[in-house]
């Protein structure tokens, strides 16, 4: 007869279940958004590269790369200072 | 023959590893094939204990490699399938006496002699886990339905990826039907939301394999062990066999069914 009752108050609040996926679902994508540094400096790198097929970069101290958690998103925020534009770039495209 | 290297690992300690491939193991053995058990744990070896082994050992994993005995003389026969054997860990040793590379060419040599070779992987994410992972072709991850071990289980996976182990299979153990109808316990659908792999088989809490392992016999060979039940499933599908998950709440009687509606049943778990 307990059980009855506790069964029945238990349907008018939250699951313990939901409480448990939603701590969870917050703490596996922390997790995995511990990117090693070795791995977010390749990714740097590889964003450097990218873009100095377009651009002129500057590397310098006031370049920013880094994973940004807002809320229930992340963002890859990047600042990369570009001296001047290829030439190639400010013209129009051929294609 | 070539046989296939599979590797049992969780991350997180205490949610069956050992048990799991023990009853993969004999799970297998059962279905006609040659298996061989490696315990990784050096140091804290419980594979032999599970087993009922222990009073066998005389050789471990360790003098098969650095070359004191034969590796047929540290694999000690199953008592209930003689097609079953286990390779002991060393127990006063450490598990930086073994390299990764050392441990996968033994595990090479043994493909040619066995189907499969289920290594029992150490808890945690350190040396002894590199050695084992690094034998395998294939991963399971056993987790329990709690954040601790789920959220190790990520991280397991992730490492496993990197390593190259592609796709690992998880087993879910440890369910209780009754919480999970209650809502009190993650169910399959939640679990790989979370962690988006495939799930090879579903173990319901049993305390009939407490009473097993405690007579160091693995649960499958109990027939009326629920938990018994699902293991064998779960090797039939490691064998390559299509068997669809089961609900682990089927009801037995009317009685449950009654109490179900009531929602008092307090033993409403059959199979996996």
């Amino acid at each position: 007869m307990l059980d009855f009752v506790r069964w029945v108050i238990r349907r008018q609040g939250q699951q313990t279940k939901d409480v448990a996926r939603e701590r969870l679902h917050l703490a596996i994508m922390r997790d995995r958004l511990d990117v090693a540094p070795d791995v977010m400096e390749a990714l740097r790198r590889d964003v450097i590269s990218a873009v100095s097929r377009h651009l002129v970069v500057v590397e310098d101290g006031l370049n920013k790369f880094e994973l940004r958690r807002e809320e229930e998103s992340v963002f890859l925020v990047s600042n990369i200072r570009v001296k001047v534009m290829h030439r190639w770039t400010a013209a129009p495209s051929t294609r | 023959m070539t046989g296939k290297t599979i590797v049992i690992t969780s991350g997180k300690g205490g949610v069956g590893k050992t048990t799991t491939t023990a009853n993969i193991g004999a799970g297998l053995a059962i279905r006609g094939h040659r298996v061989v058990v490696i315990d990784t744990d050096i140091g804290l070896r419980n594979l032999d204990v599970v087993m009922g082994l222990e009073n066998r050992i005389v050789y471990d994993l360790v003098d098969v490699i650095e070359g004191n005995c034969r590796v047929n003389q540290a694999m000690i026969r199953d008592k209930q399938n003689y097609d079953l054997y286990l390779i002991p860990a060393a127990q006063t040793r450490d598990k930086n006496c073994i390299e990764p590379e050392q441990l996968k060419a033994l595990c090479k040599r043994l493909e040619k002699e066995f189907k499969y070779i289920l290594v029992d992987c150490p808890a945690g994410i350190e040396q002894g886990f590199r050695n084992a992972i690094g034998a395998a072709d294939e991963a399971v991850i056993v987790t329990t339905p709690e954040v601790s071990a789920i959220r190790d289980a990520d991280r397991v996976i992730g490492l496993l990826e990197s390593a190259g182990l592609h796709n690992p299979k998880l087993i879910i153990n440890r369910i209780r039907p009754g919480m999970v109808k209650r809502g009190d316990m993650m169910d399959k659908d939640d679990i790989v939301a979370l962690l988006s792999v495939e799930v090879l088989g579903m173990v319901p809490a049993d305390d009939r394999l407490i009473a097993a392992t405690n007579q160091g016999i693995p649960v499958i060979h109990d027939k009326r062990a629920p938990s018994g039940a699902a293991f064998s499933r779960i090797a039939a599908r490691v064998d390559g066999e299509k068997i669809p998950l089961m609900d682990l709440d089927a009801k037995t009687s009317l009685m449950d069914k009654v109490k179900d509606i009531m929602g008092i049943n307090r033993r409403a778990y059959t199979h996996a």
